[in-house]
Parts: structure tokens; sequence; C-alpha cells
């Protein structure tokens, strides 16, 4: 059970951070750009634990879809529909599955200034459902930290704020960390 | 001054001020900062400004300073050596206006190094990694209030960072280097014939 991509998106759905966590070291595979005629970019194949890449276009493409069902559990505005009456703080930032696709599923949490945070998650026993809430739990506590280093970022006063993407080799590194421990744990 | 002595008064001065919220302070430091950033161009003016603001800080800072210690009942004797400045410079003065220790390295009778480990000032702050933030002394403000402060008791320093934690080293090392012991005296309109 392994993180495969994360991303945040802010309030008008601009993107400001994606990254892959899978090891694609199967090297025979074609990179999905090329598919399209598009130049690769050139991420780190080192695997797993060394770096994380950047996004493939079939991982943003999931992500740009879960964003859709995002919209959809938000409702009407203010655009919380998903809370339980009476949640505060990050229970009620939790959103949870958005969508299962093939043997992934992705989980979402938005913050109450409408950053989203998207989690893909791969799915090795689809029809387990212990195993589905014990990975829920993971990947809430995945989201609070990573909305935590979120924080921080913002709080250095060097960052750019708005729709710039997120460019800290700081954070990078945490969130690479809390990733390797979120796989460690699963 | 022992040492011991120059930290437990430390101790208790620091328990005595009004105290802030130190993300506040960080934040507010932080803003300033950018603010100097977006009205200079070279780093080198960055930090002189960050230096004068330091003196006019420091210069204030040191009266607080002996009066506070005096209410609580201390004694701060006049320094015999240059040593024992920097010792309660560090150790008293520091914790009681920012709440952490630093410590002191001598390196000859009239220059010591401050090695301050905790810097309350830079609390979330990462530097980007644009080359020309290398120069950047995030911290000067430390420099001119070392500068300031002295210069009221009659000894005229230069303090520079040497190593800074922003910049990716262990520990913020500030060298302050004693140039001129200061003469009391009036302006020479004063002078008697």
């Amino acid at each position: 059970m392994a993180l495969i991509s994360f991303a945040i998106v802010g309030k008008n759905n601009e993107p400001l951070f994606m990254k892959e966590f899978r090891d694609e070291s199967a090297a025979d595979s074609i990179p999905e750009a090329e598919l399209f005629g598009l130049t690769v970019s050139t991420g780190n194949t080192d695997g797993f634990s060394k770096r994380a890449k950047e996004c493939s276009l079939r991982q943003q493409f999931i992500l740009h879809s879960a964003l859709d069902r995002f919209e959809d559990l938000s409702g009407p505005p203010p655009g919380f529909g998903w809370r339980e009456p009476g949640a505060t703080g990050t229970d009620a930032m939790w959103v949870g599955l958005l969508c299962p696709v093939e043997e992934m599923r992705v989980y979402g949490y938005m913050s109450t200034t409408k950053v989203k945070f998207l989690a893909v998650v791969e799915d090795l026993m689809p029809s387990q459902l212990v195993q589905h809430n014990i990975i829920d739990k993971e990947v809430k506590k995945l989201m609070i930290m990573i909305h935590r280093l979120y924080i921080e970022y913002t709080l250095n006063p060097f960052s750019k704020i708005g729709d710039v993407k997120i460019s800290s080799a700081k954070f990078d590194d945490s969130v690479l960390e809390c990733v390797s421990q979120f796989n460690r744990t699963l | 001054m022992s040492k011991s002595t120059a930290a437990a008064n430390g101790h208790s001065l620091w328990q005595k001020m009004p105290k802030a919220n130190a993300e506040l302070f960080a934040l507010t430091y932080g803003t300033l900062v950018t603010e100097l950033v977006r009205d200079y161009e070279s780093t080198e003016d960055i930090n002189e400004q960050l230096e004068k603001m330091g003196y006019s800080i420091g210069v204030r800072c040191v009266d607080e300073f002996l009066a506070k210690a005096d209410q609580a009942g201390m004694v701060i004797p006049p320094c015999r050596a240059f040593a024992e400045t920097a010792e309660v410079m560090a150790k008293t003065g520091f914790r009681m206006f920012l709440g952490v220790s630093a410590e002191v390295q001598m390196i000859s009778d009239s220059s010591f190094s401050l090695l301050i480990y905790e810097n309350p000032l830079s609390l979330f702050v990462e530097l980007p990694s644009d080359p020309k933030w290398k120069d950047l002394k995030y911290s000067n403000l430390y420099c001119g209030i070392l500068r300031g402060s002295l210069e009221q008791v009659n000894l005229r320093v230069e303090c520079t960072f040497v190593k800074d934690v922003l910049q990716g080293d262990d520990v913020n090392e500030i060298r302050v280097d004693l140039k001129e012991v200061l003469v009391d005296g009036a302006g020479e309109e004063y002078q008697e014939e």
C-alpha cells in the first residue's frame, strides 16, 4: 500500500504543488508524455525513497478528475457540504474518499481557506472494508501533517503566496519524509 | 562577575519582563526584512539598514538593562576586562530581552565570538535559493544592537555576522571586535579654556 501522488490546489483551482512518489523503475514503459508527442520532463528515477518526481501526466489527469468530485461534494456556497454538523478543526477539513480509480483511491482534504489537498493511494485489496478504514485513518493523519507543513511554508516571509507554485527545498524534503513515514506504517 | 551569576541574573530578569508572542515577533521582523528587500537594491544596503535599526535599539536597551537589574537588586559591577563584558552581554543581556542564552568564545583580549543556537527572529524563515541572497544577513539587527549598547558604555566595537543558520551553517556566530575605549567628555564647545 503506497502513496502514488500528492497535490495541493489553491482556492481558484490553481496547482500549487504536484509530486509523484511511485518508483517507476519498470524502465520498459514508455513515458506517457511521449505518447502525446510532448517532451519528457526529466524526473528522478532513483526510486521511491530517494526523490519525488515531477508528476506524470496520468497522475495529473486522475488528480484533475478528482477535483471535479471535490466540487460535487462541496455543494452550494459556502461550499463545505461534506461536513458533519458540529465537526470542528481538522475533522471538518477531512473530506474522505473522493473516488476509486482502477486500483487507486483518491482522498481529499480541504482547509477553511479552500486550499485543497489530494492524495492518490494504491489499493491492493479492493474488496476489504477493514483495510480501507485503516488506510482512511492513515491518510487523514498524513493530510494533517502536510497541512501543517504548508502552514509553516506560508509563514516564511520570503514565500510567495497566491497562485504561485510552492518552491521550497525544505517543504519538498519534509513532504517526502511524511510520505515515507506513511508508507512505512502501512 | 562569574558566569553562573550572569546566567542566573539573566534568567530571573527574563522572568520579570513582559512577554510577546514569539510567532508575532518573528513575523513582524520578517515583514520588516521583506519591506527592506523591496526598497533597496543591493543586499549590502539592506544589511546596513538593519544594522542602523539595531543601533537605535541598542542605544535604548542598555539603559533599560541596567535599570531593571538595579531594581531587581542585582549588582552588575563595572567590567574589569572585555571578557566580562562579553559574558554579561551573552548570558544576562540576551537572556533578558530574547529569552535565549548565547555562548561566548574569546578570540583575543579585544575580540570575541557570540554563538547563538536558537534565533527567535528567524522562526519559519527559509531564504530562497537564488544566489543573490547569499550575502543577506537576516539577523543583522543583532550586530546593530550590540554596537549601540556597547557604545553607550564607552566601548566602540564592530560587529559582523560570521556564520548564519539561514545560510546553511549549524550555528549563528557574531564576531565582536573592540576598536576603542571612548573617553567620557562633553564636546569641544564646553571645554574650558
